[in-house]
């Protein structure tokens, strides 16, 4: 080792800093160099000056000082700080959960109102009753085929309809325990029915034969079947779901019995 | 019965290690009352580092109303993570780790604020209350020498400082001192050494410049 390398490792040497093969090395070389033998004795010096850098002897009054403002400090954190209920509920957390909460009220609610809503169109509101009303049926493949003019008879301002309510209302009252209205609209009769395929089947003809006038047969045929007899429905579902009564009456005979 | 030198460094050992692992269990009983809310247990545990604390942030911070701030804060952040302390470690090397801590963020703080990095406002009367029995000359050359160092330490790096305190002040071995810093071993050898040179350097040149001083 030469002077250089000792000159570094001294400082760490003179504190007992390296390891013990190395610490020989510098001994060895120490004991043959003045020089670094005077720097060695000069790092000795700057250490044991630095074993007298001791702190003041602070009094006792000192440290009771530190570990009473310490305690103060410690009992201030400690004691929990009142806080109102609204307070409360606007920390963070507590807001998020609210949020969280009500946005969960909001969507089940949009999802319950989208569900029922569907259902409740498809009823006619029929006064009191319209609360026991049961759910929809398939729609009547007979009121598909109407005609748009014919199906706007089904309008809310219908008296058939106002009349048909107060006949449900009455069936449901005159025994309500055996029986409810199930659903009441109107509709078409069977026969009725048969005589629009036949309206469709005449109305076929008349497009394939555009060019050609109608015969005069065929015009009669399509007065008399264009004029369908109105007739009044009733369905009424008694507590066994298989047993549904419904009921046909031709409309013109009850304004005839009316006048 | 006579006792060989390296008998008694064994026996010296034995009673050092003895000696620490008692009182490692005395402050393992005080940390788990003071966990359970007892708080004079607390206050043992001030007491029963305080001096060392306060001395510490003393060397490094330079002057005493900072040491007082300073280990008022290690003592709360003692308290604070009071939970983390693992009894199998040594309770000083985590309240050392906790001064240094301190100490550099007080550091921080005194240079953002523009002041010194290290204040030598070195209260002289706790001096002379220290050195009451020696002679007045010895007591001056004592007092010239201990400002010499300060100003010396206060020239150093921060990772320097900490690591010479707590080497050549504190006494602790160099292992230890890099578990504390949470440096490796050779770094903190070298940031020794460096500290070292650079005390010495210092003192070597105010003594040069007094000494031509005297001569003019």
């Amino acid at each position: 080792m030469n002077c250089k390398n000792i000159q570094l490792l001294l400082p760490l040497y003179v504190g007992g800093d390296i390891e013990e093969n190395q610490s020989d090395r510098v001994a060895g070389h120490l004991r043959s160099c003045g020089s670094c033998s005077l720097s060695a004795d000069e790092y000795r010096e700057a250490i044991e000056m630095m074993q007298q850098f001791t702190p003041p002897l602070f009094s006792e009054a000192v440290y009771s000082g530190i570990r009473r403002r310490v305690l103060l400090e410690i009992e201030h954190n400690s004691v929990p700080v009142k806080t109102s209920l609204f307070e409360r509920f606007l920390r963070p957390r507590y807001a998020s959960a609210i949020a969280a909460l009500l946005l969960l009220v909001v969507g089940i609610s949009a999802i319950y109102f989208n569900a029922t809503r569907s259902d409740d169109a498809s009823h006619i509101a029929t006064g009191p009753a319209a609360n026991k009303i049961a759910p929809a049926e398939q729609p009547n493949p007979a009121l598909i085929n109407v005609p748009k003019s014919t199906r706007d008879d089904v309008a809310p301002e219908d008296p058939v309809r106002d009349h048909l309510a107060t006949i449900s209302q009455k069936v449901k009252f005159s025994n309500p325990a055996k029986m409810r209205v199930f659903r009441s609209q109107l509709s078409r009769s069977p026969v009725a029915d048969a005589d629009r395929t036949e309206i469709a089947a005449v109305k076929t003809h008349a497009l394939a034969n555009v060019d050609a006038s109608p015969s005069p047969q065929t015009t009669a045929a399509l007065a008399s079947i264009e004029k369908p007899e109105k007739t009044l429905r009733m369905e009424i579902q008694t507590k066994d779901p298989n047993i549904r009564i419904i009921w046909f009456a031709s409309l013109q005979a009850k304004q005839t019995r009316e006048k | 019965m006579i006792l060989t030198g390296n008998m008694t460094l064994a026996i010296g050992i034995q009673l050092q290690i003895g000696e620490r692992s008692q009182n490692q269990a005395f402050v393992t009983d005080l940390v788990e009352c003071a966990l359970d809310g007892d708080r004079a247990a607390f206050e043992q545990i001030m007491i029963y580092s305080q001096q060392r604390v306060l001395a510490m942030t003393w060397r490094m911070l330079g002057n005493e109303p900072d040491a007082r701030d300073a280990a008022q804060e290690v003592f709360l952040r003692i308290f604070k993570y009071l939970k983390r302390l693992d009894p199998k470690k040594d309770f000083f090397a985590w309240v050392y780790s906790i001064t240094v801590n301190v100490c550099r963020d007080f550091a921080n703080r005194r240079q953002k604020h523009g002041g010194k990095m290290f204040s030598l406002d070195y209260d002289d009367s706790a001096f002379e209350l220290a050195s009451d029995a020696e002679s007045a000359d010895e007591n001056l050359v004592r007092d010239e020498q201990r400002k010499m160092i300060g100003r010396a330490i206060a020239s150093l790096p921060e990772r320097e400082k900490a690591a010479i305190v707590l080497r050549d002040f504190e006494g602790l071995p160099s292992d230890e001192v890099a578990a504390i810093l949470g440096s490796s071993p050779t770094t903190v050898r070298s940031q020794i050494s460096s500290a070292r040179r650079k005390i010495k350097i210092y003192c070597d040149r105010r003594t040069e410049r007094k000494t031509g001083e005297e001569n003019r």
